[in-house]
């Protein structure tokens, strides 16, 4: 990392967005004196606001580190890629608890993106606030550009989900269930309907009660059910619960296919933090409604960083939230 | 629209399971057939006759008298007893399907009287003046068996008179024979008219069914004019002043208000008068009619009741709480227990808005009882066609409007009644959602629902009886309205205490149901689905 290169770039960026060193230093929880040295090569920045650096100045810290920016990731983030999910300032309460505070993210056409955070960070309620299950306070969610509140049934016939648990009819057999969704979404392609059957691996139980099947296998046929209506993006929470290794190997191979040959993009929440690491292009980490950190997953391997530690230093108990406060002396 | 009726067909693959096929199967079934069970058994005359097995007690008695070596008098005419009565017990069994109410029963037993009186004057004959019957006749007591009495009403000194009794009696010995032997019914009635005396309507009535030569006394024409004899005998109320109302201390406690005594008689005199004039509809143009009557309003006997194919099918109207029991054991979670085992997100993140999902089961609901209703129907159409004819039920019904008699075309009266009685079906369905929408509780839903449903049947009852009023404004007495339309007796009276009728009915189920969908879908469409 060459210092003085990266402060200068700092110092470009700064510019082409028209901020002071006090704006940037106001967002990160700094003084301006903090982002003169930086940008005179004096010092680098602390590791921690590497994130909120590259947030601001839409940049990767690979990038930044660097000093320059790199033109293929450019290419990945020129707008003519389609967004399939755009969430702005969405907030929701429960009673006087805010529950999700603000939250603004996107999803890109073909990237799966990990959603990790503790218990009770608002990862499910997130999600379920996205499906329309529960009623958002502000903001707004669009889902491959159709604003949801505006075209419900529009918006969700691009999304299939699988929430917590499986959510299937039990006494019924698998085609049956399948069945279901495929009426209710107009479906009648049966090659397609097999196929997907087949991609997850259940043509020889589908005739049977769902109740006979292993948690497994009922997974799978949630995915099954999720993936028949064709959707363009799909939410996965925490797909695998209460799986054996086996089982999550199996459906992560299932999640790898469909987003590399249907171009299905993916949004999974999961505690396992190595199959999110394993599998996503994108992680964002959640606490206490709020979205501390966005990593690209090239960066966390650039740098080499432990998303374990990443995902314990930023959510147990610190304060460095994207304009929260911080110690200038940690600096 | 599409997207409803396919959420209404995934409501079918869903409910419609093995288990619930055979629970509603049953239930149905077992409801069907206990109503036909009951209807049969207010119809028809189920009066205990002796059989010819009854004749053991008999012939133990006659056994005990043949071990004896003397009999007198008395033995003598218990043992010619015995006899005649096992012998009248197998003339019975050999008619076969009479009851007590029967003519021939009534012959038969009159023949044995007869037959006991010839043997009687036939022991005073050859004994005139033995002391035993001589003591009998002269003796002051009042109270005596069997055989002293038919000594003392037969006895005489005199040979002429008393062979003139038993010439008598054997005349009638014969021509009760020949009736038993032609076994006609209108050669009985012929013979009744020449041996009693009775009222001119009752003696018109008579001579019709001679006229028509009625071989069969459970023929509907001849049951059609003794109804219309027994009703024309009977003396209508008038209706008093308001005046002598309120001097009247016993109307007052009875009907509280002038008012629900006018109605209570104006419903009970123009019950009357369609009654009345349905069957004389019927006498003149050779028709069945399907008419139910409450003996306390009618005066007409048991004997005097036919059962037809349309009675039996006119039950139908009374199905509705059958159909509303298979509802709530088969779909009575049909929102709270999605909610419960999570099924519900399957449908809620389809892309389909709340207020078609719950429109979707709202019209599956309703269709799943027509489905039940009309299976019904079918078996009673079935089996009262199998039983007494699907002739019956081709020809017309028979209604009372703007004071004429009109013959309507049966099948189309009966769904639309059943269309007028599923309005209330309706409401309860409305209530049913509600119910599972707030609660989000199956055992709520279906423990509530079966008490209203349960509750209904008696409604009537409870507003009169127990002066519960307020229930007459409420939905709940209206979900069988069969029981309106047929005048239920329980109804009638209720009359006397509340100004309610179908029309005020389908009105408050109509409100109740178009206000607690509209609640329910306000509550369905906004709540947020936490589990």
């Amino acid at each position: 990392m060459n210092q003085i290169k990266m402060g200068e770039f700092i110092c470009n960026l700064r510019k082409e967005k028209g901020l002071t060193q006090k704006q940037i230093g106001d967002m990160l929880g700094i003084t301006d004196n903090s982002i003169s040295k930086w940008e005179r090569g004096i010092n680098a920045p602390d590791i921690y606001y590497l994130a909120p650096l590259s947030e601001i100045f839409n940049v990767s810290i690979k990038e930044l580190l660097n000093g320059e920016r790199n033109n293929k990731r450019k290419e990945k983030k020129e707008e003519n890629r389609n967004k399939v999910l755009e969430i702005k300032n969405l907030s929701k309460k429960f009673g006087n608890k805010n529950i999700l505070n603000n939250i603004s993210l996107s999803i890109y056409e073909g990237d799966i993106v990990g959603l990790i955070g503790p218990n009770g960070a608002g990862k499910t309620t997130l999600i379920k606030t996205i499906l329309g299950l529960l009623n958002k306070n502000s903001g707004s969610i669009e889902i491959c550009n159709i604003n949801l509140e505006k075209n419900f049934e529009e918006a969700l016939s691009n999304v299939g989900c699988i929430i917590e648990k499986p959510d299937l009819y039990e006494k019924l057999t698998g085609t049956k269930n399948l069945k279901i969704t495929s009426i209710i979404n107009n479906i009648n392609d049966k090659e397609y309907i097999d196929k997907v059957i087949k991609m997850v691996k259940l043509n020889t139980r589908i005739n049977d009660k769902v109740k006979k099947y292993s948690l497994g296998m009922k997974q799978r046929l949630a995915l099954a059910n999720a993936l028949i209506k064709k959707p363009k993006l799909l939410i996965l929470d925490e797909p695998t619960n209460g799986l054996d290794p086996l089982g999550i190997k199996e459906l992560r191979n299932i999640i790898k296919d469909v987003n590399k040959n249907m171009r299905i993009s993916i949004l999974i929440s999961s505690h396992i933090l190595s199959e999110i690491e394993n599998i996503s292009d994108k992680i964002i980490i959640i606490d206490n409604g709020y979205v501390i950190e966005e990593l690209d997953i090239d960066d966390i391997k650039y740098l080499n960083i432990s998303l374990e530690e990443e995902f314990l230093d930023k959510t147990s108990g610190s304060k460095s939230q994207i304009g929260g406060n911080v110690n200038e002396e940690d600096n | 629209m599409k997207k409803i009726i396919n959420l209404i067909k995934c409501e079918f693959i869903k409910n419609y399971t093995l288990k619930n096929i055979v629970i509603s199967t049953l239930i149905l079934f077992i409801s069907v057939f206990g109503i036909i069970y009951i209807t049969e058994l207010f119809y028809n005359d189920n009066e205990y006759v002796a059989t010819y097995t009854e004749s053991n007690y008999y012939q133990n008695i006659l056994d005990n008298l043949n071990n004896k070596v003397n009999l007198n008098y008395k033995e003598q005419f218990e043992f010619f007893q015995c006899n005649s009565v096992i012998k009248m017990l197998k003339e019975i069994e050999k008619i076969g399907g009479i009851t007590q109410r029967s003519w021939q029963y009534e012959v038969l037993f009159n023949k044995l009287e007869v037959e006991e009186n010839i043997f009687v004057l036939n022991q005073i004959k050859e004994k005139v003046n033995d002391e035993y019957f001589k003591n009998i006749y002269n003796s002051n007591m009042t109270y005596y068996d069997e055989y002293e009495g038919l000594i003392n009403s037969n006895y005489s000194r005199d040979m002429n008179e008393l062979n003139e009794r038993i010439l008598e009696n054997e005349k009638l010995l014969k021509e009760y024979d020949l009736l038993i032997k032609e076994n006609k019914y209108y050669k009985y009635l012929e013979f009744i008219i020449n041996h009693e005396d009775m009222s001119e309507e009752r003696l018109n009535a008579y001579k019709k069914v001679i006229d028509l030569k009625v071989e069969k006394q459970s023929d509907y024409m001849s049951l059609n004019l003794f109804q219309l004899a027994n009703m024309n005998y009977q003396n209508r109320e008038q209706i008093i002043s308001k005046e002598e109302f309120y001097n009247n201390y016993d109307l007052v406690m009875q009907y509280k208000t002038y008012e629900g005594y006018v109605r209570y008689q104006e419903k009970i005199v123009s019950e009357f008068e369609r009654k009345q004039a349905i069957i004389k509809y019927s006498l003149d143009n050779n028709m069945k009619h399907d008419l139910e009557f409450a003996s306390y309003m009618d005066g007409i006997d048991v004997g005097q009741k036919y059962i037809s194919s349309k009675v039996i099918v006119n039950q139908a109207l009374n199905l509705s709480i059958i159909v509303i029991v298979i509802v709530i054991l088969t779909s009575g979670g049909i929102i709270s227990k999605e909610h419960s085992t999570g099924t519900e997100k399957i449908l809620l993140t389809q892309p389909v808005k709340r207020w078609k999902v719950l429109l979707s089961k709202f019209i599956y609901l309703i269709l799943h009882s027509y489905i039940i209703w009309i299976i019904g129907l079918i078996l009673l159409i079935l089996f009262a066609g199998f039983k007494y004819g699907f002739n019956d039920l081709v020809t017309s019904k028979l209604i009372f409007e703007n004071n004429v008699v009109v013959e309507v075309n049966y099948i189309i009266y009966l769904l639309k009644n059943i269309l007028i009685c599923s309005i209330p079906i309706i409401t309860f369905i409305s209530i049913l959602l509600f119910i599972s929408t707030l609660t989000l509780s199956t055992t709520l839903t279906v423990g509530l629902s079966m008490i209203f449903a349960l509750i209904s049947p008696f409604s009537w009852y409870l507003i009169y009886n127990f002066k519960l009023v307020f229930l007459a404004y409420t939905p709940i007495p209206y979900f069988n309205i069969g029981l309106i339309i047929n005048n239920f007796e329980a109804y009638v009276n209720s009359l006397q205490l509340v100004n309610t009728n179908i029309n005020l009915g389908i009105t408050i189920s109509i409100i109740t149901a178009v206000v607690l969908y509209i609640i329910t879908n306000l509550v369905y469409t906004k709540r947020d689905v936490k589990n």
